[in-house]
Parts: structure tokens; C-alpha cells; sequence
């Protein structure tokens, strides 16, 4: 049983450094099998921000529909509430706008960890619950809001390129 | 490694490693307690100026310190989670695994061992460079990068040059690593948090906590918690007299493959396997997830953890708690949140306006040539 001990330790101290590496699934494909509201995730349409909350309406986005959208240096951008976790003078902003029907939950989905603000009234709301995407898809975080009806804006700040993978979805 | 063959395997281990927690205790109740305006000790290198300090801030929340701007030291060391971040482990500026959970920066300035499992990192400016250039794990990223990169962007700003020139004008205002590692530790050192209720129960006020936590406070005595988590800051870390290696201690056994092997990663010595420093418990309840991992999700299972494994080899760590016991040693911790730490605007985000003028200017380089002549070791 000494021997089994040693033969541990050393396959301990000669382990990987990522003590999570192990933690991450094997994925056979990514984005093979995304949840239903979340079809169009890979839809990558083309969208520029808007360059101020004035002109966030010029920026729309579709719920349901997957964009690819493009930011601007964060010096570019006027945003319409001070985010609590800005980026430096080299990350990227942006501002959209997002039109809800029915009150309920909403989910922005993004493929990189920038901070999002989901603006009612003006105000930026707290979000309902927040986390990583599905497991074996190219989505990096979920944020949920339960919003009323009405036009919303979605203010992104400190993404680390210019172009964003961006989502709204409803609960479905 | 299935982990039934793990426990098997280490039960038959025939060394057995041992807690060696300091053997300084807190100050018994009635002893004089820290005093509420006391401050860390600093570097002969480093007087913390407060145009130092300022400027350490700034660049504490500046997501520019990351290679992409995405990440600030501030990302991760939450003001109001008490320096810490609610995740388990906090993913890199890319998306690269994080690997260890997030430790509070209340009062580090004591500390003499600065992170989960080095102790060869034992200053702040020593330390301020592992999340940003370190590759294990990658954090910030800019490991591997053009060096001068973040310097010239901090040059290019319209504040920086100014704040460096008021902060360093032994060095000539000079941007590089070394400033803004040390400005980052002199604003780090400024993190004092001494207000909590237990902090003036201590000082007299008999009604500052409850009667559960004072129950708490016996027991954290009694079932041996006060051996490592010693003294005013709750870690032996910060203990005079306490080696920085003596600070590391195993609460269990790793068993999976691919373990965090803890302090042996830099020892490669079997008897470290599994041992961590241990960390401090200032703002423990707004810290949650615990444990070096973040596996441990509640404070009050935090408790329990420590008495979990009854391979750990320490007889300290097998004593039993019942879960009355739990809920009053939590009640207990939860008086060392320092409201007012983790409120206090001194230590928050500062606004965008630079804060460098004539008048601030003169009175940093007269704070400077004052503390030249004061002792390294500090007030």
C-alpha cells in the first residue's frame, strides 16, 4: 500500500498546474446542440453601435436573432449609465437598443465577458440570475433581466475587440 | 483517479502530515486589541504617500492593466464582496481556466505570505506582477507581450504622467513596472479594515455583537480554529515571528488526479501535498464561495469542511461540530464584516476627473521627504 502512496504523491507533484483543466467537458463540436431560443446564436448578423444613448434607436436588435456586432474604442462611445466595471482606453463599447412586447425574463447571451447594462426607464436594472453559456457552445456568458414592455437599451462596455457576438432572447 | 481508490491509498499512507498552525492564539478577551487606526507596515522602498496611494487606486480599477483593457485588478477584488469575487475561480482576460478562488485584500498589508500557494511571495510588489504578467494562470495577460507595452499606455493617458511625476519624483515621475507595482502596493497596504462589530466588542463595547456570536468566539477557541487563524487578522499569515512556510496547512487530502497539489507544486516535497496558506476571515461572510478552490459554497459548510476529513493527519481537525456549534462560530464570523471597509469611498472606483494640481503636487513631494526619514517598518 506504500507503493500505491508514492505512486499518488508522484502523480500529484507531477500534475498539470490547471487544476480545473479537468473540469472542462469534451466536446465533440461546439454549438451542436443550443437551446431553441438560442437557434440563431451563429446568425452573426452585421450591426454597428449606435455612438450615444440619443442614437441608440438607429442600433436595433431583433430578439431571437444572433448578431455579430461591431463596438467602438471606448472613448468613442457616450454611454448612458457608468458601468460598475469599465474596460481601459483600449476595450470597446457599444449601444443598442432592444424592443420588448410581453414583460418577462430576457436573456443576453455573449461570446466574451463584457459588461452589460440592460437600461429601463433609463435605469440600469439588476440582473435576475447570470453565468456561462451552455456547455460545447461559443457562448461565454448569460445575463437574464425581467423586463416590462418597451424599448430597452443594452449598453456593452470593456469587450476586448471591436466585434461582439451578441443575443437577446425571450424565454420561449 | 476514481477517489475511493484515492482515500484508500492515502489511508494507508504511512506519513501522516500534521497541521503545524501557529501556536499564537488571538489575544484573550479582556488583552488590548488592535487599535482601530493602526496601518500595515511598509518597504524602506515604498512610503505610502497619498498621492501614492491615489495613484495605485486609479490603477487598481483600470482595465488597461489587462492586455485587451477587459480586466482591472478590481474585476476580481470586489469592494463589496470585501476584495473578493463570487465566483469559484475567475477565468483569465480571454476566457483561460482560473485556477484558485479569490483572496481578500483586507489588511494584507500584514500578511507576509500573499497567495494560496507560494510563499516565496511575500511583498506586494512581488505579488502585483503575478496577475498581470503570470502564465499560471493566466490572468491579465501580458505574459509574453512587448515589454513597455503597458507603460506607453499609461504614457499616452492625459493624468498618468502627472500622477507619476507628484507619486515618484525621487524616480522622475518614471512610468514602468516598478512604479506601477508600487504604487499598486502602497494603495493596497491603505486597505485597512479594523471597524467590524467584533473589532469593538474588543475594544469595550459589550453590545456590539450578539450573545450567538460571542458563543461563536468561544468556540472558534475551543475547537481549535484560532490555531491558524490567528491574531487580529485571523491568519497565522500575519503573525509576527511566523515564518511565511510555517503558514501553510492541509484541511484534507487531494485524492483526484490532476489535484491542486497546494504548497508542493513549489516545494515538490510529498509532505506539502495539499497544504494552503491560510487565508484571512476579516469580511469571511461576504467572501463566499470558500476554500482554496471555491468548491465550498456557504460559510456555515466552510465550517464543516474544516472538520470533513478525518485523513487530514491533524487531531485538532477531528474534533466534531454540531450544527448549533456551526450556526454560532457563523455568527461569530459574520461580526468580522467591517461595514464600513467595504463601503468606505477612499477604497472605491475614483471618478474620471484627474486629481493632480499644483497644491497636491507640493504636498506629495513634502509628504515624501518627510517619510524618508521615518523607519521602513512604519508607523
Amino acid at each position: 500500500m506504500r507503493l500505491i502512496f508514492v505512486a499518488l504523491a508522484a502523480a500529484l507533484l507531477a500534475a498539470p498546474t490547471f487544476a480545473q483543466a479537468h473540469d472542462a467537458p469534451a466536446c465533440a463540436a461546439m454549438d451542436a446542440a443550443l437551446p431553441e431560443r438560442l437557434g440563431d446564436w451563429n446568425g452573426k448578423a452585421d450591426i454597428g453601435t449606435a455612438p450615444s444613448p440619443e442614437h441608440a434607436a438607429h442600433a436595433s436588435l431583433a430578439l431571437g436573432k444572433g448578431y455579430a456586432a461591431r463596438l467602438a474604442k471606448e472613448a468613442e462611445v457616450t454611454l448612458a449609465v457608468e458601468p460598475e466595471k469599465p474596460g481601459g482606453s483600449v476595450s470597446y463599447s457599444g449601444l443598442f437598443t432592444f424592443t420588448v412586447e410581453t414583460a418577462g425574463d430576457y436573456t443576453v447571451a455573449l461570446g466574451a465577458a463584457a459588461w452589460i447594462d440592460v437600461l429601463e426607464d433609463g435605469k440600469a436594472m439588476e440582473p435576475s440570475t447570470f453565468g456561462h453559456g451552455p456547455e460545447c457552445t461559443t457562448i461565454r456568458k448569460m445575463v437574464t433581466f425581467a423586463l416590462k414592455p418597451g424599448v430597452h437599451v443594452l449598453q456593452v462596455a470593456g469587450n476586448g475587440a471591436e466585434t461582439l457576438r451578441v443575443m437577446v432572447a425571450g424565454k420561449s | 483517479m476514481a477517489r475511493g481508490l484515492g482515500l484508500a491509498a492515502l489511508g494507508a499512507a504511512t506519513f501522516v502530515g500534521v497541521v503545524a498552525c501557529a501556536s499564537v492564539a488571538a489575544a484573550p478577551v479582556g488583552e488590548p486589541w488592535i487599535a482601530a487606526d493602526a496601518m500595515p507596515p511598509f518597504p524602506a522602498n515604498n512610503p505610502p504617500t497619498p498621492i501614492k496611494i491615489e495613484l495605485g487606486r486609479r490603477l487598481f480599477y483600470d482595465g488597461d492593466l489587462s492586455w485587451d483593457g477587459t480586466m482591472s485588478c478590481a474585476t476580481c477584488h470586489e469592494q463589496k464582496r470585501g476584495f473578493t469575487d463570487p465566483n469559484k475561480t475567475r477565468e483569465g482576460f480571454d476566457g483561460q481556466p482560473g485556477e484558485r478562488n479569490i483572496q481578500t485584500l483586507a489588511n494584507v498589508g500584514w500578511f507576509k505570505s500573499l497567495t494560496w500557494g507560494g510563499p516565496q511571495v511575500d511583498t506586494l510588489e512581488h505579488q502585483a506582477l503575478i496577475p498581470i504578467e503570470g502564465l499560471v494562470p493566466v490572468e491579465m495577460g501580458f505574459a509574453g507581450r512587448p515589454e513597455g507595452r503597458l507603460a506607453q499606455r499609461l504614457k499616452d493617458q492625459a493624468c498618468y504622467p502627472e500622477l507619476f511625476a507628484a507619486a515618484f519624483p525621487e524616480r522622475g515621475g518614471k512610468i514602468d513596472m516598478d512604479t506601477i507595482t508600487l504604487a499598486l502596493s502602497a494603495f493596497q497596504r491603505s486597505l485597512v479594515s479594523l471597524d467590524a462589530p467584533y473589532d469593538r466588542y474588543r475594544r469595550g463595547d459589550a453590545g456590539a455583537i450578539s450573545e450567538q456570536a460571542k458563543r461563536g468566539e468561544a468556540l472558534f477557541a475551543d475547537k481549535q480554529c484560532v490555531s491558524c487563524h490567528a491574531g487580529p487578522h485571523f491568519t497565522d499569515a500575519a503573525l509576527p515571528g511566523v515564518k511565511a512556510q510555517e503558514t501553510f496547512h492541509r484541511l484534507a487530502w487531494p485524492t483526484e488526479e490532476g489535484a491542486d497539489t497546494g504548497l508542493a507544486r513549489i516545494t515538490q516535497k510529498e509532505e506539502d501535498i495539499g497544504k494552503f496558506r491560510t487565508p484571512g476571515l476579516r469580511n469571511v461572510a461576504l467572501s463566499a464561495p470558500y476554500m482554496h478552490d471555491g468548491e465550498v459554497a456557504t460559510l456555515s459548510d466552510a465550517v464543516r469542511h474544516h472538520y470533513a476529513d478525518p485523513l487530514a493527519g491533524d487531531e485538532r481537525l477531528k474534533l466534531s461540530v454540531s450544527d448549533g456549534e456551526v450556526a454560532d462560530l457563523v455568527a461569530f464570523l459574520e461580526a468580522l464584516t467591517d461595514r464600513g471597509f467595504v463601503s468606505n469611498p477612499k477604497f472605491a472606483r475614483p471618478g474620471p476627473q484627474c486629481p493632480v494640481d499644483a497644491d497636491a503636487m507640493q504636498a506629495a513631494e513634502a509628504e515624501n521627504a518627510r517619510r524618508q526619514h521615518n523607519s521602513a517598518e512604519g508607523p
